[in-house]
């Protein structure tokens, strides 16, 4: 089975640390949820696949794409859409302005712009705050706009990385809601640290560790993997804790 | 991109610094503005001087702009946009440079509208404005660029620094030939001569392509089209070459050779001349020379003429003629076209220039002075004299009527103009 992504022996270093090692995994169309602790790469693997970065070896394809060939790479951006861990905005934009400017980057037809803004910004209920300077928004306004700017273009494939950081309960539901009612028309692949984003969200998950895919299934088959003396209190994240201990990096 | 272009321009930095850099240009333009006088050329030479302050301004401005991108942390947007990496650094950079150019237009249109309603000669210098306004091009590119290469947030006001210093010290080379490689300089212009085209052109050429220079690397470090990059940087380093060989062929002439117009003269005794931009000032010219000359009558520095003519000496009036230099018609105008005409027949304390100390210590050079005061219409007072035997002969100058100072100034005109002068050569003595 083809996935939207697949990765075969991928790379990639920093210096001398190696944060993503020989990784191979194909991830599935609809919602997949990246799991694991700080530094397991998870980032450095979103970024590659959102083409931010290349691998320094192996081979990766995104949408059928080859992420080395120059031709591809274009499609791959134009296909996918990409929410980075700390979303930086120009503060004196209107939600709308900004909007039409990444539908721009993301080569929108000039005709369609102002179109493609206000339906991303309706997909993530900001219609009441369209013409309000970015720099006024909430925290979780912010986030939901940087899901909008990912979805301008209405890619194939959505990365989001950490997109609940710094939400509130309320907000996470309302963001996981809007993700399931968007799911069916593309893919996202969300990195998260949240347990219960997976139990919500996902039809899959991997769990990444030290750079590696420490599992890659269903959560069902991860909540089976849970031993009952694993730390977690849920079944689920025992089993997450499980994988870890078995990756030696449960710390 | 109309409408994102919009969006840019409406949220950059650079448009709410558009006031500032009018307000800047124009102050120094004004200021460079010389008085009395509506030529173009004065003005189009204020609207290039203008440079110097919004240059390092609008590079501090552009670099902020450039580091924007870092310090927002939306460099994803790019990086991860189908687009060239450059079109988005390239919708920025035009916004600055449209902006720059409202500012240089603005008050460029200021500066020659207020001519072109009063001016009597000449035209704007086009390819001088359009020089000036490709310095003011180089400083935006080379201050984004700088942002570029280093987003933090010191970097702008560092920029902006480093232009005003460079802009300073480039003032003091005047006269090197790399002096017109800077993008601000300020000149003096004479209405009398040409500008020299090629050394304007070797500027444009330069500016090009130190400009051309710092959008390679520019695109370089953006990583778009490498090669292509590195071939236009190949390209521009040559043009930038090319334009500093032009310039330094020139010889640090702005101005070459002589005008052809025709004098405005008055039909005064003498006559008057003036170059035509000038000919405001004709009516109070007139007049202060026919009294000076009515003074003067029977000495050689009687004419039937006077023509003005630029400062530089090797230019001549007709044969028979006088002459005096006059670079603007601020208030004293006639003072300094009689002081100027006096100087050229030694008339003042000018012919004891050079001279012996005895000369000196017999007070020639006062005495030729009060001479002088006389001639310009300065009065007769002798507050400057110190020795009371000068001071006894210079009442004495003082009191005689009119009629017979002339007819002094006729019997001691060699004395005068060769520092000459004792207090023997008055009627009376202590």
């Amino acid at each position: 089975m083809s996935g939207v992504v697949e990765a075969e022996n991928v790379s990639q270093r920093y210096g001398r640390r190696l944060v993503i090692n020989e990784l191979s995994l194909t991830v599935p169309e609809g919602i997949t949820v990246l799991l694991g602790p700080n530094g397991a790469g998870k980032t450095t693997l979103l970024e590659m696949i959102a083409t931010l970065r290349m691998p320094a070896n192996g081979s990766l394809s995104v949408l059928g794409l080859n992420v080395i060939r120059r031709a591809d790479l274009l499609q791959i951006r134009r296909r996918t859409g990409f929410l980075p861990q700390f979303f930086g905005f120009p503060a004196g934009f209107t939600t709308l302005e900004f909007l039409e400017y990444c539908g721009w980057l993301k080569k929108v037809p000039s005709g369609d712009l102002a179109t493609a803004a206000t339906r991303a910004a309706e997909l993530v209920h900001l219609t009441s705050v369209a013409d309000r300077p970015l720099r006024s928004l909430s925290g979780g306004m912010r986030r939901r706009v940087g899901i909008a700017q990912a979805l301008v273009h209405e890619p194939d494939l959505v990365i989001l990385d950490e997109p609940a950081v710094g939400l509130d309960p309320q907000q996470r539901m309302q963001f996981r809601a809007t993700v399931r009612d968007l799911a069916s028309q593309r893919s996202f692949l969300i990195s998260t640290h949240l347990v219960e984003d997976v139990e919500h969200l996902a039809a899959q998950v991997i769990v990444l560790a030290e750079g590696r895919v420490a599992f890659h299934g269903t959560p069902n088959e991860l909540t089976v993997l849970g031993r009952a003396d694993a730390p977690g209190d849920s079944p689920l994240e025992r089993g997450y804790s499980t994988v870890l201990e078995k990756m030696g990096a449960g710390g | 991109m109309t409408r994102v272009w919009r969006y840019e321009l409406r949220h950059s930095p650079a448009l709410l610094a558009l006031p500032l850099l009018i307000l800047l240009h124009a102050a120094l333009a004004w200021r460079r503005l010389k008085p009395g006088t509506d030529v173009y050329l004065d003005a189009t030479s204020a609207v290039v001087a203008g440079v110097l302050l919004s240059g390092p301004l609008v590079a501090g401005v552009a670099a902020w702009v450039a580091s924007r991108e870092s310090r927002r942390g939306i460099s994803y947007l790019r990086v991860a946009s189908p687009r060239s990496n450059l079109a988005q650094p390239v919708m920025e950079l035009s916004v600055i440079v449209a902006v720059a150019t409202m500012a240089y237009v603005v008050v460029a249109a200021v500066v020659l509208g207020k001519i072109a309603f009063f001016a009597t000669w000449g035209r704007p210098a086009w390819l001088w404005l359009i020089v000036g306004w490709l310095a003011l091009q180089m400083y935006v590119v080379a201050g984004y660029v700088a942002g570029r290469f280093v987003p933090r947030p010191w970097v702008p006001p560092t920029v902006m620094l480093c232009c005003y210093l460079a802009a300073a010290w480039n003032l003091a080379q005047y006269g090197h030939w790399w002096y017109f490689l800077s993008g601000a300089t300020v000149e003096d212009v004479s209405v009398f001569r040409h500008l020299n085209n090629k050394l304007l052109a070797g500027q444009a050429v330069w500016y090009l392509g130190i400009s051309g220079v710092a959008l390679s690397l520019a695109a370089i470090i953006l990583g778009s089209a490498k090669r292509l990059a590195l071939s236009t940087l190949a390209l521009a380093v040559a043009v930038s070459a090319s334009g500093a060989t032009l310039v330094s062929g020139q010889q640090n002439r702005l101005q070459t050779s002589l005008t052809t117009f025709r004098y405005t003269c008055s039909g005064t005794m003498p006559q008057v001349c003036v170059h035509p931009a000038f000919s405001k000032g004709l009516p109070a010219l007139a007049v202060a020379f026919t009294q000076l000359h009515q003074k003067v009558a029977g000495t050689p520095a009687e004419v039937a003429r006077v023509e003005q003519l630029d400062t530089d000496p090797r230019m001549h009036p007709r044969p028979g003629a006088g002459r005096f230099a006059l670079e603007n018609l601020a208030a004293g105008y006639t003072q300094a076209a009689l002081g100027d005409f006096l100087n050229v027949y030694r008339i003042g304390p000018i012919a004891c220039l050079g001279q012996d100390s005895q000369a000196i210590k017999s007070g020639a050079a006062e005495l030729a002075s009060l001479v002088r005061m006389w001639l310009l219409g300065q009065g007769t007072q002798s507050g400057a004299l110190r020795n009371p035997s000068q001071q006894a002969a210079w009442t004495w100058f003082a009191t005689v009527d009119e009629a017979s100072r002339r007819l002094w100034l006729k019997q001691h005109y060699d004395k005068v103009t060769n520092c000459a002068l004792t207090t023997a050569d008055f009627g009376s003595r202590p």
